[in-house]
């Protein structure tokens, strides 16, 4: 039987949570609907995509395309210099690397799961060219 | 379908059954879409399109569709009657269906009035962090 994603529905954050574990979530989770934590105790940042109902799609017309479901996804994927994702995911390992260092710190047990945008990312330090840097400040859409 | 224990592989010792189904119903289909591997075989079945089956011993990069392949057809149709015992796929897009259009009216009345606070907002005590005074 087909049901969303409900509160009374054990996760395994609660059996983590049951074993003595700490829960906690850094990053994204596609969690749509009023519980954002389902069961994580802490979240240290906020979903980078929607918690309401706005990508619903719609099967009844599937002509009625819903943003971001299309093969834009898949062309646009590749190396940049500085997008929303990648803000994204500099917070999301910033805190959750300070997180498990502070809890490390107190000897706790702990659970932690960080989640990542990972379809845009920057090449590896050292590894670009001037043109490449070019084309990557362009794509960026980064006035110089 | 039921899965099978995987408590093995930490061991190091095989695991019987290999096979693994999946199914997708979220952005991008427009259908149930499901997948079966068994063996070294891949399937991806959906209603409305035709079957993509790869031999991922041979093609690992899943290049050629041997769906059409005579020398496929056995197994083929044995993983497709897998496939339809394991879900209903009309009775399954009904209910999807159903679903999306609930949540599509919810969303249209989040457009009048006041919208739901649903995005997490993380916080952070001022008074917990970096050097305090007693700390």
């Amino acid at each position: 039987m087909l049901q969303s994603f409900l509160s009374a529905t054990p996760t395994f954050a609660h059996y983590l949570r049951l074993a003595g574990y700490q829960t906690c979530l850094s990053g994204k989770m596609h969690f749509a609907g009023p519980d954002q934590l389902h069961e994580y105790e802490e979240r240290l940042t906020t979903d980078i995509y929607p918690s309401d109902f706005c990508w619903m799609p719609n099967w009844s017309e599937p002509d009625a395309k819903v943003t971001f479901q299309d093969i834009q996804n898949v062309i646009e994927t590749g190396p940049c210099l500085a997008s929303m994702q990648i803000d994204y995911e500099d917070d999301v390992n910033t805190q959750a690397v300070r997180w498990l260092y502070d809890r490390r710190a107190k000897g706790e047990r702990n659970g932690l799961t960080a989640q990542y945008a990972p379809h845009i990312c920057r090449h590896r330090r050292g590894a670009r060219s001037g043109l490449e840097n070019e084309r990557l400040l362009s794509r960026s859409g980064i006035d110089r | 379908m039921k899965g099978c224990s995987l408590v093995p592989a930490l061991t190091g010792d095989p695991i019987k059954d290999r096979t693994v189904p999946a199914e997708f119903l979220a952005e991008g289909v427009f259908d149930p879409t499901f997948l079966l591997i068994k063996d070294r075989l891949k399937l991806l079945y959906s209603e409305i399109d035709p079957p993509l089956l790869f031999d991922l011993a041979i093609d690992p990069n899943e290049l050629t569709n041997q769906a059409q392949n005579p020398v496929y057809q056995n197994e083929l149709a044995e993983m497709l009657s897998l496939v339809r015992d394991s879900w209903d796929a009309e009775a399954l897009k009904h209910q999807i269906i159903a679903d999306q259009n609930r949540r599509r009216l919810i969303q249209k009345a989040h457009q009048i009035g006041a919208p739901p606070v649903w995005d997490f907002q993380p916080y952070t005590d001022a008074s917990q962090q970096y050097v305090r005074a007693g700390k």
